[in-house]
């Protein structure tokens, strides 16, 4: 019996994981930013040594090229906060929604595609009006095909919206190459000098003008999208879904219906974002468009607990980071991106650790020296 | 829901009735002197030093600065940039503090112009482009070198090889087919390809090329891949004009000779390597930075030469045929001296016939449609009219071979 109790002892592991809930807000708050504060200045004196100068100038660049154009760094998040928002409605159903840029690609492209096609065979406001309906159709395609699969054959949902991703990236290099008639990999500025099919408000300043409206329209989808999964029943419905999709079907719920139904929005979202890529700031489409939007996407939303004021927040600091890192690169003319990659990748790091040790709570194994000397 | 989709829809479509026309004037900007120690440089490379290409213009944008006694700090390089809107932010970016920005690769063109039309007080260069002197900004510049003489000379180089490979064999088994690695179809290519085959041609008369295309600027496993289908049908020397390390590395394992672009790979293919033609940025950089300090409007369109020191060959690899050294320095007085010249219309045909005028298309336009003659005094005056290459017929003794699956 005694020995029987000391190895089950001594099988227990070295560090149990314990879900917490009562760390208070100010401390978890206070943890996030230790973390985030601790992992600047150490990549600052990395930076520092790599590039030779003092870790304070380098923060200093890094602050003033963040700032150098605000409306382009609030663009920017507002962009990130556009590509989270765009998951969220799925992720609160547990559909683990890898696609945003993808779908984004598609209602860029056939916005993109309409553009270089008819934008000299017909009136402006029609053009427009056409390309905003094609990016949308588009774009719900591309995210409701792997729900529909989801909901009837109950395929993976998180490799088939990725793979969706890379037909997307298929797809726009092919259509460049035949728009440029197989001469360069692009054909530039589509409709550059007749800028037939572009939203620009000409008597903004250039560092306004194309920003402007995606992000007046971005707030606005994620003042919708706040009020939809807040405040409706269909947003009930999807936080139900997402719980338990048993409860979901005992309580009468069309689950497969609801699935479907909240990957459209999550297409429409995207089908806007693409739309406002081709017509108000790029007016071309290009593989790597999205960049890794979409993912980064995911992690804000997560990060913030799907809530929208701390995704708007998140994203911001995101595109201060990028941005920032950036500049450093630039003005030290290290000749290589390879530093800021470097400088993102240990401020994401500390903070997924430090959210890590405010969610869970890590225990060692008690009573270990005692053991010992039992032994 | 339904309300406020159509409620943002209805704001779109009214901000667009609104806003949808509009035009800006450009007016004459003149610039002022600016002191040497002021002077900001930006630039803006599609890749970074692992790249042949964007590496030999940001180290000659480094000769330039310690030519001209400038310091390091006075340049701002973002690498990385695409040809997308990227390009157009960071060349924003770069107008705020810089007095100049430069801007690599062709695609960057209709982005750089785009940036110039804001920022009329801010120089905006760029290489290899063709549009400048059709949009006429006066802070805009396109800036090329006359390459296809290097590229000649470098087939000079190519034709002694084959000469040497072929002395001791009888007539049946000798091998005149050279292979050739080309990104896309356009004149930029066209131009050097058909530059190269003709250097070849000027020493040995019996050469032949195949030309692939990889549609892309930068791929390692395709140029790889079409060098070595171009060595399975027989091609016994081999060139490109892409910038990855596929071609080089291909032939280094093939053991099959090598003409490259862009800076010697003598490190990394000692065996193959013969000689590597390349544009050296740096006279034009100098030309740039000192009409920026002096205030000059920057030419709309420069052309590097050998003179000016923008053509330049690397030393021979230790492969390359005996006496070629001099071949290539007796051809390269003759190119300087204006008593050879690499389009002369009396040594190609084609289709059959010799030539005696030629309609380019200069002036950028969709359908690519001629709108210059380019011909003067018997041959083709590349670079004449505008600083990019504008050289697309194919002539006789090239097979241009496009595989669509690529």
């Amino acid at each position: 019996m005694e020995n029987n109790i000391t190895s089950i002892k001594r099988h227990e592991p070295l560090f149990k994981i314990f879900k917490r809930n009562d760390m208070p807000k100010w401390k978890a708050l206070l943890i996030r930013v230790c973390a985030t504060l601790g992992a600047i200045i150490f990549s600052m004196i990395l930076a520092s040594i790599i590039i030779g100068k003092n870790p304070f100038e380098i923060f200093g660049t890094m602050v003033s090229g963040a700032f150098d154009l605000p409306w382009r760094l609030i663009y920017d998040g507002v962009v990130l906060l556009g590509f989270g928002i765009a998951i969220v409605p799925a992720f609160k159903m547990r559909f683990w929604n890898m696609g945003a840029n993808g779908q984004v690609l598609v209602g860029c492209l056939a916005a993109c595609l309409v553009m270089f096609y008819f934008g000299n065979k017909m009136n402006n406001v029609i053009l427009i009006i056409i390309m905003f309906i094609v990016s949308l159709i588009a774009s719900i395609i591309w995210a409701v095909v792997p729900a529909i699969f989801k909901a009837f054959f109950n395929t993976n949902e998180t490799l088939f919206t990725l793979m969706m991703n890379y037909i997307a990236i298929g797809l726009v290099a092919y259509c460049n190459f035949v728009m440029a008639k197989g001469m360069r990999e692009t054909p530039g500025i589509i409709n550059n000098l007749t800028e037939k099919g572009w939203i620009t408000f000409h008597f903004l300043p250039p560092t306004i003008k194309s920003y402007i409206l995606p992000i007046i329209v971005i707030i606005l989808i994620t003042v919708f999208i706040y009020i939809y999964i807040t405040k409706t029943k269909q947003g009930f419905e999807v936080s139900v879904l997402g719980d338990s999709e048993k409860t979901a079907r005992y309580a009468g719920m069309n689950t497969k219906w609801i699935m479907i139904r909240t990957l459209i929005i999550s297409g429409i979202i995207c089908g806007i974002i693409g739309f406002l890529f081709a017509t108000c700031v790029h007016h071309c489409v290009t593989v790597n468009l999205c960049g890794g939007k979409g993912f980064s996407g995911i992690l804000i939303a997560w990060l913030s607990n799907f809530n929208p004021l701390i995704m708007a927040g998140v994203s911001l600091f995101m595109s201060f980071i990028d941005n920032g890192t950036s500049s450093v690169t630039a003005t030290y003319s290290l000749g290589s991106n390879a530093l800021s990659s470097v400088i993102i990748g240990l401020i994401f790091f500390a903070i997924l650790i430090s959210e890590f040790f405010i969610r869970y709570r890590v225990v060692r194994r008690q009573r270990t020296t005692k053991e010992a000397k039992e032994c | 829901m339904k309300k406020i989709f159509v409620f943002i829809f209805a704001i779109i479509c009214s901000l667009t009735l609104v806003f949808a026309t509009g035009c800006d004037g450009f007016g004459e900007v003149k610039f002022d002197p600016v002191n040497k120690e002021d002077v900001k440089i930006g630039m803006i490379c599609l890749h970074d030093l692992n790249s042949t290409y964007d590496a030999n213009f940001i180290y000659s944008m480094y000769n330039a600065l310690d030519n001209l006694g400038m310091s390091r700090d006075q340049l701002k390089l973002f690498t990385g940039i695409d040809e997308s809107e990227d390009c157009y932010n960071k060349a924003v970016e770069l107008a705020q503090s810089c007095n100049v920005v430069f801007a690599d690769s062709f695609g960057h063109e209709d982005f750089m112009i785009q940036a110039a039309k804001e920022y009329k007080n801010v120089r905006f260069c760029h290489a290899t482009g063709e549009k400048a002197h059709l949009v006429n900004l006066n802070n805009f510049s396109n800036a090329f070198a006359s390459i296809y003489q290097g590229r000649f000379l470098a087939g000079v180089a190519a034709g002694m090889k084959l000469q040497e490979m072929n002395k001791d064999k009888a007539a049946e088994e000798q091998n005149w087919k050279i292979g050739y690695v080309g990104a896309y179809p356009y004149a930029e290519v066209v131009s050097g390809y058909t530059s190269f085959y003709l250097g070849a041609k000027y020493v040995a008369p019996e050469v032949t090329m195949e030309v692939r295309y990889t549609s892309s600027w930068f791929d390692f496993a395709k140029e790889q891949a079409a060098c070595n289908a171009l060595i399975a049908n027989g091609c016994a020397l081999i060139s490109q004009h892409a910038d990855s390390m596929g071609a080089p590395e291909a032939c280094e394992t093939k053991k099959v000779p090598n003409v490259t672009y862009n800076g010697s790979t003598a490190s990394a293919c000692p065996e193959t390597y013969i000689v590597s033609s390349k544009i050296d940025w740096a006279p034009y950089f100098e030309y740039m930075i000192n009409c920026v300090i002096s205030g000059e409007k920057i030419a709309t369109d420069w052309v590097g030469t050998i003179e000016t020191g923008s053509v330049k060959l690397d030393s021979l690899g230790k492969n390359a045929a005996s006496g070629t050294d001099e071949k290539i320095e007796e051809v390269k007085a003759k190119l300087v001296n204006g008593t050879l010249h690499v389009f002369d219309l009396s040594t190609f045909t084609v289709g059959g016939v010799t030539l005696n005028s030629v309609m380019a298309n200069v002036d950028f336009d969709e359908a690519y449609t001629p709108d210059h003659e380019a011909v003067k005094d018997g041959y083709f005056d590349e670079s004449a009219l505008r600083s990019a290459p504008y050289f697309e017929l194919r002539i006789d003794g090239i097979t241009e071979i496009s595989d669509k699956a690529n």
